[in-house]
């Protein structure tokens, strides 16, 4: 298996990364090499063996209640912009004109 | 290293120090800090403002005999932990100048007991790497050769007891990070159990695989660590409800000669560097001088576990960066753009080439049509590696293998090539894949005067059985 330019460019805009010349440059090889390193586990038969689901299936694991709790104000200290008691974001969804779509 | 009371202490002698007035907890933290303030090997990324409050604190309730296990004794922290009110990095850029809201439940179960932080220690950005050479911060330099890596990720912990700036680490392991920079560096490095210690705090990698690992000068160094930052917690599911062992208590009382050992044929390649499987064929000839049983047992999927990590790390690594979107902490735009360029234009330029060939890698894996081919296949992969280890202790109680191919490698020498280095994990990590538990060992050192590493692995929740010989292969033959 390997990738090409076009290929790095459709995952990069999938992972939401900007990727800079140099990086587009590098990793069709890069990637492909490490790629190409699976092929001797995926050319392998496993038929009837189950995918591995959880280490916690084995372990002894229980669930707590759900309590409430205070939340730390000291998180508000780390967000990106602040009004009030908000945390301000970037323009999620866009605005939605009901004259325009009715045309 | 220098000549003086405070010079490459273990925590029984810092103990011993306190109770008998040869020095006290602020004179050994400002000891390590100076030591700290002039390093050249780049261990540390930020310092503990309050470390000498801290410690004259701890000194006075040595003085009033409140001790608990650990008062007073200085530690360094992996900056991939959190610790409330001290920058949290992960090595990134991403984190640069992010302050944790909360200390990390292994971190404030060290601080219960009474130990105090001297600061955060370098490591890969988001404990992505094998040298060290993959932090936003510079790369960190092996104290026994300048020009050569101390491992990663855990290399600032690994570098910080090696050089004497701590007694003691917290390190994390996914794929071997606290044992092969523990080997690179001459030092003891544990990965405990899958469970064994909550991650609640320590930024996740590959959640399936993370561990919080001690990195001690000596192996009762690491059985205290352990014995203090294990057991379950409310905010980590994850953390077992198994019992803690006194772990303490067994390294005086159980018998190593009761142990068997067992030599996976897999591990035992040509490929091995001559002077670490003469330190293998050292250890083993000891084991048989002592009546200890020795047999060899084989692993046969061993081979596949380096491609099976491969695949599994980087999916869920990809899922667990995504949390890193610069909307609401850490790095971010300032600039008007909409959301999807925002979340490109942060990402691009908060993440590293490491971090980024990483997603790139586990979003293809998880795309439509590949899921199967890769994934689905790598977790059938896990499921047989996990069989071979639970036939396998079934006949021996602990095996001993390499813990890595090389001693330390030349700074740049794999930086460019991605899959060379992901090599440097090839025996540690099935480790992580089975979740069971191992241990690096120091076992002199090569030609080149650099330290030599073996493993001990156990099964999970056996963690016993690696202090126990590790000790007692430490106590006779180091």
């Amino acid at each position: 298996m390997s990738l090409n330019k076009e290929e790095i460019l459709k995952i990069a805009n999938l992972a939401k990364l900007e990727l800079s010349a140099e990086e587009i440059a590098a990793f069709p090889s890069q990637l492909s090499d490490i790629l190409a390193y699976f092929d001797k586990l995926t050319s392998l038969n496993l038929k009837n063996v189950e995918p591995f689901i959880s280490e916690l299936n084995q372990q002894k694991v229980l669930l707590r209640t759900d309590e409430v709790g205070a939340s730390d104000a000291s998180i508000k200290d780390q967000f990106v912009k602040v009004e009030s008691d908000y945390l301000v974001v970037p323009q999620v969804l866009a605005r939605f004109d009901a004259r325009q779509a009715k045309k | 290293m220098t000549d003086n009371k405070f010079s490459n202490l273990n925590i029984d002698q810092i103990l011993a120090g306190f109770k008998n007035k040869t020095f006290s907890s602020f004179e050994l933290a400002s000891y390590y800090l100076a030591r700290i303030k002039n390093d050249k090997l780049n261990a540390f990324i930020s310092v503990n403002e309050h470390v000498l409050e801290e410690a004259k604190q701890a000194d006075q309730k040595i003085a009033q005999g409140e001790m608990a296990l650990l008062t007073g004794v200085p530690i360094a922290i992996k900056d991939i932990l959190l610790v409330k009110g001290q920058r949290a990095t992960g090595a990134s850029k991403m984190l640069a100048n992010y302050i944790a809201p909360y200390t990390a439940t292994a971190v404030k179960r060290l601080e219960d007991q009474g130990a105090i932080i001297l600061g955060k220690t370098n490591c890969d950005e988001f404990a992505m790497g094998s040298s060290n050479e993959n932090s936003a911060f510079g790369p960190v330099l092996n104290p026994h050769d300048i020009t050569r890596v101390p491992g990663g990720s855990s290399g600032g912990s690994a570098v910080a007891v090696a050089a004497d700036l701590a007694p003691i680490a917290l390190g994390t392991d996914t794929a071997g990070s606290s044992r092969q920079p523990a080997s690179f560096c001459g030092l003891v490095g544990l990965k405990p159990s899958y469970g064994r210690v909550s991650r609640y705090g320590s930024m996740a990698m590959a959640s399936s695989l993370d561990q919080i690992g001690p990195m001690a000068k000596s192996v009762k160094d690491a059985a205290y660590l352990l014995q203090v930052i294990a057991g379950k917690d409310k905010y980590d599911l994850s953390a077992s409800y198994n019992t803690v062992p006194d772990y303490l208590n067994l390294l005086k009382t159980q018998d190593p000669h009761k142990l068997k050992v067992g030599l996976p044929k897999e591990y035992f390649s040509d490929a091995l560097a001559p002077s670490i499987k003469q330190a293998l064929d050292k250890t083993i000839d000891f084991l048989h001088e002592q009546n200890i049983v020795v047999e060899k047992v084989s692993l046969p999927y061993t081979e596949y576990a380096l491609a099976t990590y491969y695949i599994l790390m980087p999916a869920e690594l990809s899922s667990n960066l995504a949390r890193f979107d610069g909307l609401r902490f850490g790095h971010h735009e300032s600039n008007d753009l909409n959301l999807d360029d925002w979340y490109k234009k942060v990402r691009a330029t908060g993440f590293s080439a490491e971090s980024k060939r990483r997603i790139m890698l586990g979003t293809y894996i998880l795309s439509a049509g590949y899921y199967d081919a890769y994934y689905k296949q790598a977790q059938k992969l896990r499921t047989v590696i996990k069989q071979d280890f639970q036939k396998v202790f079934t006949k021996v109680d602990v095996l001993l293998t390499p813990t890595t191919p090389t001693t330390a490698f030349k700074l740049d020498e794999k930086l460019s090539d991605p899959l060379s280095m992901y090599l440097a994990d090839i025996f540690t990590v099935s480790a992580n894949i089975a979740g069971i538990c191992g241990l690096n060992l120091p076992m002199g050192v090569d030609e080149n005067k650099l330290p030599i590493g073996i493993q001990l692995l156990a099964d999970a929740f056996q963690e016993e059985k690696l202090f126990v010989l590790g000790n007692f292969i430490e106590q006779n033959i180091i």
